[in-house]
């Protein structure tokens, strides 16, 4: 889990939440004129309380929001405006007149394909809900309310679903590939910052070595058999440098050119970054 | 007459070193520790047959490839040697290779490869 999930969550979860909530809110202004249907507006007031406690855990939780908990209260948002549009549904059939139902579930479950968390279970989770509650309220329709229903349901709502469930695994797909791009770019970032601290390093380095392999050459010409011995150990040194450099050479292909056309400080470098 | 030796680097510890080694070898150097010092004495710095210049002089200082142009504008007629620890893939050592007629050699060098640099002055 990280940041940009969490986030997502969030807005996926908050998304939902005042999605359903104006839609809901559309809905009762017609719906209440409807022949009176037991648990109509007792639902109406539970998905109302639903949403508005949902968005009060996710703006409690803004900061650091958890993917999980994020998940879990759009699959409730999910499942209160499930409740209210199969009571909705309940009073359109009330009115013993031709009706087409499950046109919330329809948009639902389109609306849950785009706004969806990134977990699988809560996408698929939403749209099963919407599209499975209205296959059950189908079949228990009584079959003279059946007769009233525009033809072809439930094939048009399942084929929503369907299509749904298309449009939720493009969408998770595209933003998997989002979430690795992130990452790859935030690895080579890195990299580069580390290919930069050993080329600069390296780079302090080799003045000095040149300095040093000079000195040494100079004690040698001082014809004092000491000091030609120490030189000897000083080159055996700067060879054993040398070894190091050519490891560190091996980071210079990834480091990328920096930019100006005057001198640049290579310690100076180090020292904004926080290297020693 | 001796060859003379421009030796443009800001670390004083390299630059009195590389004097101290070519003036063993017979060679009149004239060491300058910025473009500064080294545009400051135009004559003994254009007698010179030999450059061998640090391409970074420090902090947003001009650097070597500055004094390349100065001396190339000033009819520096020698062989000029970028000498660099830097990188070949920072940008000024990136335009330093590709300059015409200069050599660009990697610190740390070895002494004999410094001294044929002088060598190949002596057969010119």
């Amino acid at each position: 889990m990280n940041d940009l999930a969490e986030h997502r969550a969030l807005r996926a979860a908050a998304s939902a939440a005042l999605l359903a909530l104006i839609g809901t809110l559309l809905d009762w202004t017609n719906w209440r004129h409807l022949p009176r249907v037991p648990g109509l507006f007792e639902s109406f007031i539970v998905a109302i309380v639903v949403y508005l406690g949902a968005l009060a855990v996710l703006y409690a939780r803004r900061e650091r929001p958890p993917e999980q908990l994020a998940a879990v209260l759009f699959l409730c948002v999910v499942a209160a405006a499930s409740l209210f549009s199969w009571f909705g549904d309940q009073g359109l059939a009330a009115r013993n007149a031709y009706f087409v139902p499950f046109e919330n579930n329809k948009v639902a479950a389109l609306a849950i394909a785009l706004v969806a968390p990134r977990s699988l279970w809560a996408g698929f989770g939403g749209i099963a809900i919407f599209v499975g509650s209205a296959l059950i309220h189908f079949v228990l329709f009584p079959p003279g309310v059946r007769a009233l229903m525009a033809f072809h349901e439930p094939v048009t709502t399942s084929i929503y679903g369907l299509f749904a469930i298309a449009l939720l695994v493009v969408r998770l797909r595209s933003l998997a590939s989002h979430e690795e791009l992130v990452r790859i770019r935030a690895e080579r970032a890195l990299l580069d910052q580390n290919a930069r601290i050993f080329l600069a390093i390296r780079d302090l380095a080799n003045t000095p070595m040149q300095t040093i392999s000079l000195v040494a050459y100079l004690m040698r010409t001082q014809k004092d058999a000491d000091l030609a011995q120490l030189a000897s150990r000083v080159e055996r040194s700067l060879g054993k440098l040398r070894e190091l450099n050519d490891l560190i050479e091996k980071a210079r292909a990834a480091a990328q050119p920096h930019g100006g056309g005057t001198s640049f400080d290579a310690l100076a470098w180090l020292r904004r970054r926080g290297a020693p | 007459m001796p060859i003379g030796v421009i030796v443009l680097d800001d670390d004083p510890d390299l630059r009195d070193s590389l004097v101290d080694v070519y003036s063993l070898a017979g060679c009149a150097c004239f060491a300058a520790a910025s473009y500064a010092e080294l545009t400051a004495l135009p004559q003994e710095a254009l007698a010179a047959r030999l450059a061998i210049l640090d391409i970074n002089l420090g902090a947003e200082a001009p650097s070597g490839l500055d004094a390349f142009r100065w001396l190339r504008e000033k009819g520096f007629g020698g062989a000029i040697v970028f000498l660099t620890g830097h990188a070949r893939s920072e940008r000024l050592v990136d335009e330093a290779t590709r300059l015409n007629s200069v050599r660009l050699l990697q610190k740390p060098m070895s002494i004999q490869a410094l001294l044929e640099l002088l060598e190949s002055r002596v057969k010119t």
